[in-house]
């Protein structure tokens, strides 16, 4: 058997993050009076976990704080192992913020170990989640390696076995009277721990100790309630900042519907209604219902009738969190074949992508989007939001990586366009564009700079 | 001699030229005279090969076909000589969430990744550019092509004469008022050469020339009055 153990560092704060990387951004436990995870920027000002708030606030005033909630986190970890459960089978929840996939029965699927990895982590990238992984023999010693911060899939016993006896006694899931009793003996490296016998360890510790030990040195293999997708869709999202304005609600809603789309696909099913719940941070929360004539599960359709509703309604105060609700489940209607066509293929083009990432790297597998900025380097980005606004008619089908220069002659057919632009970066450009036809008949793309120097830049295909 | 020429005529890839084409889905260009002599259009699964120079609008002659229908499936670029512009493919209308460009590192994982491609049974249509192309080679893209219902289009740069196995094979050369098109085979049809396509893919000055012209016609008009 082989698992691997990921344990979500940060999880309240990446799901609830604006995105900017120069706001510090922490998440504080009441309970407890600490600071439970907070953003890179906020490490650098010195922020650490276990932090008071009185001591977090005079090291960095203009911190923004989120209040940690283990239901909240938990409703996160259910969503990432919705969202892994289309591709893997085996998961093993550990709340509040971690969970083990099993990846040996799934190599068969996606070719190697590596293959299972990869499709996993490219499940997981579009979220931005903070993990530290491993792999091990069983749940458990998967979990030591990834406790001391591994980050490393491992695939024969025997780097596991040299990477297991390297951790410390500190990694394990034990107590702390028993940690004590451990560095008593002068036992800190798990190298020590796993030599000695089950008889010499039987005289000091537990049985359920004993059990845990056995599992982490891979003798014995526990067994757990793996996870089950429930039977109705509920998933909560939390917005970034205090929304008055239903517009702003719309991104928020657009990918609940889609995480919505994916879920009915999955169960050939159909919802006639759904219930969104705004919760606001004094009122009561407040449902507001939508309603279609027909069966509905593509994303886009829902949005059109969401977005039509919103329209009329007016918010009494600040929404911080939504809540979509889809409960009565209906079979779809089979008479409309392509359905079923759509659902083969969404997993079909994973796997396609998996498999040509995997021997060809993920920087070799792109697709093309839109950037906003006029400079012709940068209107083609492999970011996957896509901006929608220039469609100039004037651009190449193909674009070369980089310009080279112009030695044959040509005749100009089209320009000039005049770009000066990227003031506010390090690469501002002052450029005369013009279609030429070579005298071979190639339509290209070329510019003449500042300097009077003239380059080919893109190819009218 | 009866027998023989009628197992011969069971061939899948042998034909008599009064025989009407079978029923292959086609996918029109949207040029009236091309897909007239290409019996409708463009093979809808199968191995298609371009032979042209780049940049004489190749993309463009054959968008008709490339970029409209099975909208729900993906258009794969492999091995661009170049980048994929998106503003062109926004431009023409089309979902770039449904693109792939794949830059692989030599011809041969290219050939790798475009047969992956058409296994998938994922794209409407992929669009290689290789320099050469080995008869076995085309072949496996071929049979990979027609039996995953995927259009597989070659571009070419240098002309290369070969006896590929494609379903059809075209050559594209620039011509004073667009492009002229030779179909060199056909399956199921007959070769044609020298077919003149107008074809303007860029957009160019001569509306700003119009406009000079009709104001120094102006111009020399009232100084002819005064």
């Amino acid at each position: 058997m082989l698992w691997a153990f990921l344990d979500f560092t940060r999880l309240t704060l990446d799901l609830s993050r604006s995105g900017s990387d120069n706001v510090p951004e922490a998440v504080y436990d009441e309970k407890e009076n600490a600071v439970v995870q907070h953003c890179e920027f906020a490490g650098k000002m010195g922020i650490k976990v276990g932090m008071g708030l009185a001591q977090t606030a005079a090291l960095c005033p203009q911190i923004t704080i989120t209040s940690y909630s283990q239901d909240k986190e938990h409703g996160h970890l259910q969503s990432l192992a919705a969202r892994l459960y289309q591709v893997a089978s085996d998961i093993v929840l550990f709340p509040p913020s971690a969970l083990a996939v099993r990846l040996d029965n799934l190599s068969h699927y996606y070719g190697s170990i590596n293959g299972v990895w990869t499709t996993l982590s490219s499940e997981l990238s579009p979220l931005n989640v903070h993990f530290t992984y491993a792999s091990g023999w069983s749940v458990e010693c998967a979990r030591v390696l990834a406790k001391a911060c591994r980050n490393q899939i491992f695939t024969d016993k025997k780097t596991i076995s040299t990477a297991l006896k390297r951790c410390e006694v500190a990694h394990l899931d034990i107590d702390n009277k028993q940690r004590q009793t451990l560095s008593r003996v002068g036992i800190f490296t798990l190298d020590r721990l796993l030599s000695l016998s089950m008889s010499e360890l039987g005289r000091r510790f537990n049985n359920q100790t004993i059990r845990y030990l056995t599992a982490v040195r891979g003798d014995t293999f526990p067994t757990y309630a793996l996870y089950r997708p429930g039977d109705v869709f509920e998933r909560d999202c939390d917005v970034s900042y205090e929304i008055e304005n239903t517009q702003h609600l719309l991104p928020y809603i657009t990918t609940l519907l889609e995480d919505l789309a994916v879920f009915l696909r999955l169960r050939n099913k159909v919802v006639t209604e759904i219930t969104l719940t705004l919760f606001y941070r004094e009122q009561p929360a407040s449902p507001v219902q939508f309603r279609s004539a027909t069966g509905l599960s593509s994303a886009r359709k829902w949005m059109d009738i969401v977005s039509l509703q919103l329209e009329n309604l007016s918010l009494d105060a600040p929404v911080i969190s939504l809540r979509l609700l889809a409960e009565s489940l209906q079979e779809h209607d089979a008479g409309n074949q392509d359905f079923f066509q759509d659902r083969h293929q969404y997993f079909a083009e994973k796997q396609l992508m998996s498999r040509l990432q995997a021997r060809l790297g993920d920087n070799c597998v792109i697709t093309p989007a839109t950037g906003n900025d006029h400079r012709v380097e940068y209107q083609t980005t492999s970011h996957s939001e896509s901006f929608s606004g220039h469609g100039c008619h004037w651009l190449p089908a193909i674009r070369l990586l980089s310009p080279k220069q112009l030695t044959t002659p040509c005749q100009i057919t089209f320009g000039p366009v005049r770009l000066q632009t990227g003031w506010w970066d390090a690469n501002p450009v002052k450029r005369d564009y013009f279609i030429a036809k070579t005298q071979s008949g190639e339509f290209v793309q070329v510019f003449r700079n500042a300097k009077q120097d003239w380059f080919i830049q893109g190819y009218y295909a | 001699m009866a027998e023989s020429i009628s197992s011969l005529e069971k061939h899948p890839l042998i034909w008599r030229g009064t025989q009407t084409p079978s029923a292959m889905t086609r996918l029109p260009t949207g040029h009236a005279i091309l897909d007239t002599h290409l019996l409708g259009g463009l093979p809808a699964a199968g191995l298609v090969r371009v032979q042209a120079p780049l940049g004489i609008g190749e993309l463009s002659l054959l968008q008709g076909a490339l970029f409209s229908g099975r909208q729900h499936k993906l258009r794969v670029f492999i091995n661009v000589p170049g980048d994929i512009h998106a503003p062109w493919l926004q431009h023409k209308g089309i979902d770039e969430t449904k693109t792939l460009q794949i830059n692989p590192a030599n011809e041969e994982d290219a050939l790798w990744a475009a047969e992956q491609c058409l296994k998938s049974a994922v794209c409407h249509c992929v669009i290689l550019w290789v320099s050469s192309l080995s008869l076995r080679q085309a072949r496996r893209l071929q049979v990979a092509a027609s039996d995953n219902d995927c259009l597989c289009l070659l571009f070419q740069h240098q002309y290369i004469e070969s006896g590929l196995p494609v379903l059809l094979d075209l050559r594209v050369k620039p011509h004073s008022h667009g492009l002229c098109v030779d179909i060199l085979k056909l399956q199921g049809g007959r070769p044609k050469e020298n077919l003149l396509l107008p074809l303007r893919h860029t957009p160019d000055n001569s509306a700003i020339l119009r406009l000079t012209q009709q104001a120094t016609q102006q111009h020399s008009h009232l100084s002819s009055v005064s």
